[in-house]
């Protein structure tokens, strides 16, 4: 018997206690993935609305009318990597941030890629590792996402977009599918490519007439679309870490409910082997009396 | 008779989905009207009510701020940063705040570059007084 009855309990009850933790995170996550998967849910028929309508005016437009559509030499690449600003979600951030230096060792070497950092996690991650980012925000995917916060981050990023510092701009998230499953996706957002055509000069159909012009609606609707994009992405993010940290606090309740029973079974063990040592030392005792 | 198929959403929520014989619109060169057998289009709204009256119901009034508009063979898409009906409007805050942006937007110089900015929360709350009243 490696452990007294007295270590045993006291581990049983700091395990109770760690449960009752978890157990408490898992209701508090529950309660916030709530919100935020209603948000996300809310928000798709809106991107894709909003999508439907610039594809269709993407088709009508060859990509070198807007500087947003216009594809160029990829030098400099801008990575926009979305994590949690607090951890305890299992392998939610992890999984972004392998992904993004897979990324950055073979799709984007050779290339100048500056990242984006948003949430505590890959500002921490990186900086570790001796990488500095261009921009790091954290505290802003809190409770809700806001789309000041979206559209901010943006701003900058479609000016050096525009003044060719950058030439191509990804974002990295978890988009949440359901409770259980969060995909690590990567997004092209700029230059802006709906689907995978390229529009050319040949396929180009006027369907629509632009009020009050064509370059006033792209140069409104395009910006919009893209910082909705990010917005989007920070709203499935924020779905996803609260479902990861969901299910990561629901198996930890789980561990802890079976290693408290493993130890109350050792416990009893214990107890009943006390109680036939005791037994025999009393009966021999008695018999060494008798004689 | 032909109908327009509306659907007026905004990221926060779905706020309008159905039949309507008749939606005019605050674009950024005045107010226009689209009935069923428009032409295609595409344009930019400005913050401003927009009027959507739907098949044998009472007409409906929404302030909408920052938006687009299209419309393809009778589907109309209107996208919106933000939607309000009159029940969201708080008249008094509405023209307290009406007031004070007008106040600023006198002080503003043409070319100020908060000029645009005060001009339409002015837009937005006068339209929200003319909205509640």
């Amino acid at each position: 018997m490696a452990l007294s009855m007295r270590d045993i309990k006291r581990k049983i009850g700091s395990i109770q206690k760690t449960q009752q933790i978890t157990k408490a995170m898992k209701m508090v996550a529950a309660a916030k993935l709530r919100r935020a998967q209603d948000a996300a849910m809310i928000f798709r028929p809106f991107r894709n609305k909003l999508e439907q309508m610039v594809s269709s005016l993407v088709s009508s437009t060859s990509h070198h009318e807007n500087d947003l559509l216009r594809f160029r030499d990829v030098k400099n690449v801008d990575l926009i990597v979305i994590t949690s600003d607090r951890g305890l979600c299992g392998a939610f951030n992890h999984n972004v941030l392998k992904e993004t230096e897979k990324l950055m060792n073979t799709k984007f070497s050779g290339k100048n890629v500056n990242l984006i950092l948003i949430g505590r996690f890959a500002h921490t991650y990186f900086k570790f590792r001796g990488i500095k980012p261009k921009e790091a925000y954290s505290d802003i995917l809190k409770d809700r996402a806001e789309f000041s916060n979206a559209s901010e981050i943006m701003d900058k990023i479609i000016a050096d977009f525009l003044n060719g510092e950058t030439d191509e701009v990804y974002v990295i998230y978890n988009r949440f599918v359901n409770v259980l499953i969060q995909r690590v996706t990567v997004k092209k957002l700029l230059p802006i490519m709906i689907g995978d055509k390229v529009p050319s000069e040949h396929n180009i159909v006027e369907k629509f007439t632009f009020e009050p012009d064509k370059e006033t609606v792209l140069n409104e609707l395009l910006p919009k679309f893209v910082k909705m994009e990010l917005y989007g992405a920070m709203l499935e993010s924020l779905a996803g870490e609260h479902a990861a940290r969901m299910t990561a606090m629901d198996a930890a309740t789980t561990n802890a409910g079976e290693m408290i029973k493993s130890l109350t079974l050792q416990f009893n063990k214990a107890r009943q082997a006390s109680i036939t040592k005791e037994l025999i030392e009393i009966t021999t005792s008695i018999e060494a009396m008798k004689q | 008779m032909p109908e327009l198929n509306v659907s007026i959403v905004t990221p926060s929520k779905k706020v309008f989905e159905g039949k309507v014989e008749y939606i005019g619109a605050p674009g950024k060169l005045g107010e226009f009207g689209v009935l069923p057998g428009h032409e295609n289009f595409i344009t930019v709204l400005d913050v401003g009510l927009l009027e959507v009256q739907p098949k044998d119901q009472e007409k409906m009034k929404l302030l909408i701020v920052g938006g687009y508009f299209e419309v393809t063979e009778d589907n109309v898409f209107v996208i919106a940063d933000e939607v309000m009906a009159k029940e969201d409007v708080d008249l008094e805050k509405a023209k307290e705040n009406a007031q004070k942006y007008k106040n600023e937007l006198s002080s503003l110089s043409f070319d100020d570059a908060n000029y645009e900015r005060v001009r339409r929360l002015v837009k937005k709350y006068e339209s929200m007084v003319e909205l509640a009243s």
